[in-house]
């Protein structure tokens, strides 16, 4: 019988199509100081970088495996390859990207949304770029956005060498740790003061080798009173042995600029996200995430916000979906540390077909931050019996000058409302994809509007056949 | 041998930077007095007890059983005053159509610690309420929990602080839900002074088959000083579809309406706080409908007066 949906037109292997594995180079797998020197060498890193990596390698040795969250036993980091390098060397026209690549990207449509709606685009493979661009008009504006490894050895490396993992640093955590000391790709971008981008740069992230990781670095810096809004988007085909995805990304917000940073997340269903991200907002500045978590096996991903400066902002707003045989632990914590600072949380989270998903927050006010203002609301739909959803939310407040709100809720489809719209003619998967996408409009409507497409396109994918 | 013992644990932990996934409490077991009482009340009987659990020396120990048979109502009066080291124990069991309520007074000595510990279950269609009110000048520990084993039971608690001076107070509640169309409420509010430090955990957890079931939590902190620490993390645990849970937090200093409602009434800010300082526990005076009880919370209080008051003198 044909299955009757909503979605017939959207072909999900548009992100699970594999490419043959042409690299050119792949590190064995497992995590050594050997590796580690040789690794760097390939890298061609500067000489405080190659120590940098080893001692991050030792750190990573030496802590323990967290003891909270998802299990992550199904990950075996020596059968890991942590360096994977494409056919090809970077390059600044998708004409001389090789053909398999380039047709990866095309049906991931991100040189269509380059010529449309971007100011300009990384798109990583693997653990290096292969593409890397930005429109003449943001560049005579001083905007710099580079690839890591360039911004690391030219004009700007000793921006990128004072910045480098000083957010991130890698005794934070066991995966911050092996960030460091295997970190490869990513973009470095720096909008000088002033400078207002109206459209925004996009980063890609594609894993294509199986049983690897990525490992890639991004470092944004919006200088005094500039703005940005930075997408980024990750996908990877499916296989049948894990692969990781530690990444790390340091924002630095300074006096009274603002930061949008958006994400669509989509790794593959045999992922371990184990990302990390944090921003450090100046006096007056501003930092808005956007997140959507729908792909990875098993994710832990929880933006942090400081917010150090006098009058500085943070609003988080995400939406996670978990369906078979995924575990995504997602969320956001923020610090206030300066006066009249304010943190807002709005997150949906939506469990299917087995799926767990957990909502964890931290919002710590430090006694400095007379005046803070903040909220926290996180909501929660059951789809079945099969599945699990938690909240795991923490406030720490050590000043009296604070005013602290938080409210969460947790339930299933109102069987009204899906008579409601059977009523109206709809059948009932039909009527439970369009009220999980409304449900999840906080970020859909956030978004620019390709961006949201894919997104409610996702969400409708994943409830197809979500009845019997 | 004094060991640590690692008491009111997170069902599910969180970030350890945090510091709230359990309390780590240096006890001496060896030294321990241990005693051990029952309360029961028989099928259809209506019962009241007063209960005094008081340290016998060193790290004493008292554990106390409380089971009401079917359809059977059991109330209890209970205080602990802790002068030394104390840990007390209760265990409640409400049969089918049983009502247990435990109103409790908790009140350890500057520098002494009180370890209180409720483990309950119910059975179909009983109810356990618990009330605590929390005083004193010592550390309290409470690692509460009750399970709602079966169909259209319910759990409702109240907890209600006066921190002050060094004191902490650490607070775990847990409503496990089993049967359908099981019911748990979790309120907590009250005033944290001086240097006073305070944990509430509170976990819902909705067991798969717990169909129907609906759960809510709710915390309000009064902020009285920038000594103060609060730390509330209240969890919501889900593995059945057809339930509803919910929680909120409210934590801060004296809110501009209230205050201006009291102003309009001639009342200033420090004597508004001192008022909202004491109303959750007042509150409870005014629940247990028990004048020996209500009087011991009242005497407590009204040493606090006495203390602000000579404070305020100099002597």
């Amino acid at each position: 019988m044909k299955e009757k949906s909503v979605i017939e037109d959207i072909d999900r292997s548009i992100y699970d199509i594999r490419d043959q594995e042409n690299d050119a180079y792949r590190m064995e797998s497992g995590l050594t100081p050997q590796i580690i020197e040789k690794l760097s060498r390939e890298k061609e890193d500067p000489a405080w970088m190659q120590q940098f990596r080893l001692q991050s390698l030792q750190i990573y040795q030496e802590m323990p495996v967290p003891n909270w969250g998802p299990s992550l036993e199904g990950l075996d980091i020596d059968h890991i390859a942590t360096y994977v390098r494409p056919n090809t060397n970077m390059k600044n026209d998708w004409k001389n990207v090789p053909q398999d690549i380039k047709d990866t990207f095309e049906r991931l449509g991100i040189p269509q949304a380059e010529r449309k709606s971007l100011a300009g685009v990384g798109a990583q493979y693997d653990s290096e770029l292969v593409y890397h661009n930005v429109r003449q008009e943001v560049a005579t504006e001083g905007v710099v956005y580079l690839d890591m490894e360039s911004a690391m050895k030219g004009e700007y490396a000793d921006m990128v060498r004072k910045y480098f993992m000083k957010l991130v640093p890698p005794h934070d955590h066991k995966f911050a740790a092996l960030h460091g000391a295997v970190w490869s790709g990513g973009s470095f971008v720096y909008v000088p003061k002033g400078v207002h981008l109206s459209i925004p740069l996009q980063s890609y992230f594609r894993l294509n080798a199986k049983g690897a990781g990525q490992f890639e670095h991004t470092l944004i810096i919006v200088d005094e009173g500039a703005s940005l809004h930075f997408i980024e988007g990750c996908s990877a085909p499916k296989y049948n042995v894990a692969n990781l995805h530690a990444g790390c990304v340091e924002l630095y917000v300074k006096k009274n600029a603002s930061l949008r940073y958006s994400t669509i997340e989509n790794w593959s269903k045999n992922m371990y996200n184990l990302n990390t991200k944090r921003a450090l907002v100046e006096e007056g500045g501003t930092i808005e995430w956007i997140s959507g978590s729908f792909g990875s096996h098993v994710g832990c991903l929880y933006p942090m916000s400081i917010l150090k400066g006098d009058n500085s902002k943070m609003e988080f707003t995400g939406v996670t979906f978990a369906g078979a045989g995924q575990n995504l632990d997602t969320g956001a914590k923020v610090v206030h540390v300066g006066k009249n600072t304010s943190s807002f949380m709005d997150t949906r989270s939506i469990s299917k077909s087995g799926g767990i998903s957990t909502f964890r927050s931290s919002v710590v006010v430090e006694k400095s931050a007379k005046g803070t203002k903040s909220s926290v609301s996180c909501q929660s739909l059951m789809l079945d019996s099969d599945s699990r959803s938690d909240t795991i939310p923490a406030m720490e407040i050590h000043t009296k000058d604070a005013a602290i709100g938080h409210e969460a809720k947790i339930g299933s489809i109102s069987g009204d409302a899906i008579f409601y719209l059977m009523s109206r003619g709809m059948t009932e998967e039909e009527a439970r994809a369009l009220i999980v996408s409304g449900f999840a409009d906080n970020v859909s409507k956030e978004l620019p509007l390709e961006y949201a497409v894919e997104m409610n396109n996702l969400i409708q994918l994943e409830m197809k056949g979500s009845i019997g | 041998m004094k060991e640590n013992l690692r008491i009111n644990r997170l069902p599910v932990p969180t970030w350890n930077r945090l510091q709230v996934n359990d309390a780590s409490v240096e006890w001496d077991s060896e030294e321990a007095a241990q005693k051990e009482e029952r309360i029961a009340a028989a099928s259809g009987e209506d019962k009241k007890f007063h209960l005094t659990i008081t340290d016998q020396g060193d790290y004493s120990s008292k554990k106390v059983t409380v089971r009401a048979e079917k359809n059977s109502s059991i109330t209890i009066y209970e205080v602990c005053r802790a002068a030394r080291p104390l840990r007390a124990e209760l265990l409640l069991e409400a049969l089918e159509g049983a009502d247990i309520t435990l109103y409790q007074l908790l009140t350890p000595l500057t520098r002494t610690k009180l370890l209180h510990r409720v483990s309950g279950s119910c059975g179909e269609n009983s109810q356990i309420r618990l009330v605590t009110a929390m005083l004193g000048e010592g550390d309290i520990y409470c690692d509460h929990g009750v399970e709602l084993l079966g169909d259209h039971s319910s759990l409702k608690v109240q907890a209600a602080y006066l921190g002050k001076g060094n004191q902490l107070l650490d607070y775990n509640m847990t409503a496990d839900h089993y049967g359908k169309n099981t019911e748990s409420e979790i309120k907590a509010a009250g005033a944290l002074k001086d240097a006073a430090r305070k944990i509430f955990r509170g976990t819902i957890d909705f067991k798969k088959g717990a169909s129907d079931s609906v759960g809510s939590e709710n915390e309000t902190v009064l902020m009285l000083s920038d000594e103060a620490v609060n730390k509330t993390v209240p969890l919501i645990l889900c593995a059945e579809e057809s339930v509803e849970g919910s929680h909120g937090a409210t934590i801060g200093e004296l809110d501009d309406e209230t205050l201006f409602y009291f102003e309009s009434r001639g009342i200033k800010r420090e004597e508004a706080e001192k008022i909202l300082s004491k109303a959750a526990i007042k509150r409870i005076m005014g629940l247990c409908g028990d004048p020996e009880f209500a009087g011991q919370i009242r005497e407590l209080l009204a040493e606090e007066d006495e203390e602000k008051e000579n404070e305020a003198e100099g002597l």
